[in-house]
């Protein structure tokens, strides 16, 4: 057996008790914060994942350059909701500018396997697991991408 | 009663240190590859290699008796008159794509110089390949995309069908057996009701090849496409069966070396029959390994094979109905399908479980299934859901692969939901 089959086999099994559903992930999947909630909604984006059809829209509520409210909705997998679950309690009050970057530094360790540090560990550890899957990172990264296209709105605007 | 797969020992990946526990339930999107299959493209990779039908030496003349041969042998395991019906291309989706741009296309440029309407007539059952050219076609030449409901229990609706064929149809494409429901079509009846109007039939053999139900000439199609590796042969290797008095008219769908009578700079003639399709060097080692996978399978009896898949599938779904958060996307009355050629994957969800979750959940304890929409996302739609679990059977799965599938969908459904 070559080495990378190997690899690609201890990669994804054998992780114990399922530690991709592990219990903060759980808690936030069965109880998703600002999920199907309804603001005063003044800008929107919508993400959809064309290898399995999940669909997921981010609604923003911004005054001044911050985020007030964050709320979500679509029919998406437990990953998909938990993750969007915490994009909208930890990004709630936060300045645009800084939310961007927090989103994109989440992509960027999720993409490229990088341990969270600080208050990206506090905040966002159960994602960290989905590192360990990585068929399963599309479905973490889904809402925020789709952040991403809220918040790049926002910004252009305030360009013009 | 368990029953155990005799054929188990032929597939080398359940006896490598890397899966010992896999239990593979996917064999709808690709088959596992037997030790027969493997070794023969091995064979003639290391002794046997050159390019077909150009050298003028003995190596390259085998290999071009190789590919004649394989012809031969595809066309009788079609049904088909002649091997010189048959053309290899890489798979199911470049044989439609073929179809579709080589005979399809002319005829509604035709029918657009003469200022008449065309339309292209699917089945919602069809996967993504055998949408997606039709789709673009119809775009392009502004002709109507009819689509064919389906019934209750995911057939094809006949008399749908019936209403959409009409004098102005150009080409009717529709699946032998779905990837996403799993039951065969009367393709028979369906290509005599556009025979009957003289409309050209394609038929998507993807899924149906693999119980050896095909008899091409009994079918009555225009056309027959598979990929050899849902046959448990190689990747990269497909197969389109076309009636012989259509390829001399249809102009080659991609051009290159090798298909040609003359050229010049400014000119080009083609020679006849399936080499004008084949353009470039034939990806024989798949042609070898596809020949042998017919073989392989020819040598246990297409008898035992559907026998054992019929009693495999009934305890599938059994087992599957028994559960009660089972939800399928389309509903077997089980005891009116006894005696009949049950489908080997069914497609369903669990209450209140996400299919990936599903999917993953099985996962870790190396239960491999598909989630998703299978690449057949407007069928998905037209049962108004996002996605499914599908589980596939083939040769090298036995009882005992179901019984851990239901222990993984009753660990999932706990975890989840508990």
């Amino acid at each position: 057996m070559g080495n990378q089959v190997q690899q690609a086999y201890t990669n994804g099994h054998n992780q114990g008790q399922h530690s991709l559903y592990q219990q903060a992930m759980l808690a936030h999947h069965k109880s998703p914060v600002g999920f199907e909630q309804e603001i005063n909604v003044s800008h929107s984006a919508d993400g959809v994942n064309p290898a399995c059809g999940d669909e997921i829209r981010i609604d923003a509520e911004l005054c001044d350059d911050h985020i007030s409210h964050l709320a979500f909705f679509g029919d998406s997998c437990a990953i998909c909701r938990a993750s969007a679950s915490m994009l909208c309690q930890f990004l709630r009050n936060q300045p645009v500018a800084q939310a961007l970057a927090i989103s994109q530094q989440l992509q960027l360790s999720l993409d490229k396997n990088l341990a969270f540090t600080g208050q990206m560990a506090e905040h966002f550890a159960p994602l960290g697991a989905v590192a360990k899957f990585p068929v399963r990172k599309q479905c973490a990264l889904l809402p925020w991408s789709t952040l991403d296209k809220v918040l790049k709105k926002t910004l252009n605007e305030s360009e013009v | 009663m368990s029953i155990i797969s005799p054929w188990k020992q032929d597939f080398p990946i359940f006896s490598t240190r890397a899966y010992p526990r896999l239990c593979y339930l996917d064999s709808a999107a690709t088959c596992l590859t037997p030790k027969h299959v493997a070794d023969a493209i091995y064979h003639y990779q290391c002794y046997a290699h050159a390019n077909s039908h150009k050298g003028l030496y003995q190596l390259s003349a085998n290999v071009t008796e190789i590919v004649e041969q394989a012809r031969e042998k595809v066309a009788h395991f079609l049904g088909a008159n002649s091997g010189q019906q048959i053309i290899f291309n890489s798979g199911t989706t470049e044989a439609l794509n073929l179809v579709a741009y080589s005979f399809v296309e002319p005829l509604l440029i035709k029918a657009q110089q003469q200022e008449t309407a065309s339309n292209i007539v699917i089945s919602a059952a069809e996967h993504h390949a055998n949408l997606l050219p039709w789709q673009r076609l119809a775009q392009q030449y502004q002709a109507e995309l009819r689509v064919v409901d389906l019934m209750p229990d995911g057939t094809l609706n006949i008399e749908h069908l019936r209403s959409l064929l009409d004098s102005e149809t150009r080409v009717l494409a529709v699946t032998h057996c779905s990837n996403v429901i799993g039951q065969y079509e009367d393709v028979q009846q369906i290509c005599q009701l556009a025979s009957d109007k003289k409309i050209a039939t394609v038929v998507d053999g993807a899924q149906a090849v693999a119980r050896g139900a095909v008899d091409v000439n009994a079918i009555g199609c225009d056309f027959y496409v598979f990929s050899a590796h849902k046959l448990y042969g190689p990747t990269g290797c497909g197969v389109l069966y076309g009636k012989v008095e259509h390829f001399d008219n249809m102009r080659p769908y991609q051009l290159g070396g090798g298909i040609i009578s003359s050229v010049s700079y400014q000119q080009s003639e083609f020679i006849a029959g399936p080499l004008k399709f084949e353009p470039g060097s034939h990806n024989v080692a798949a042609i070898v390994g596809l020949v042998e996978a017919i073989d392989y399978l020819n040598d246990l009896s297409w008898h035992d094979i559907n026998h054992y898949l019929n009693d495999l599938a009934f305890y599938l779904q059994q087992s599957l109905q028994e559960l009660k958060y089972f939800k399928p996307l389309v509903k077997l009355p089980l005891p009116e399908y006894k005696g009949v050629t049950l489908p080997t994957l069914t497609s369903f969800q669990i209450k209140g479980v996400h299919c990936h979750d599903v999917a993953s959940i099985l996962d870790s304890e190396d239960i491999a299934v598909r989630a998703g929409h299978h690449c057949a996302q407007p069928l998905h739609q037209f049962f108004a859901v996002n996605s499914t679990i599908r589980a596939s059977l083939g040769l090298y799965n036995d009882y005992s692969d179901i019984d851990r599938l239901v222990a993984g969908l009753d660990q999932a459904h706990q975890l989840m939901l508990s």
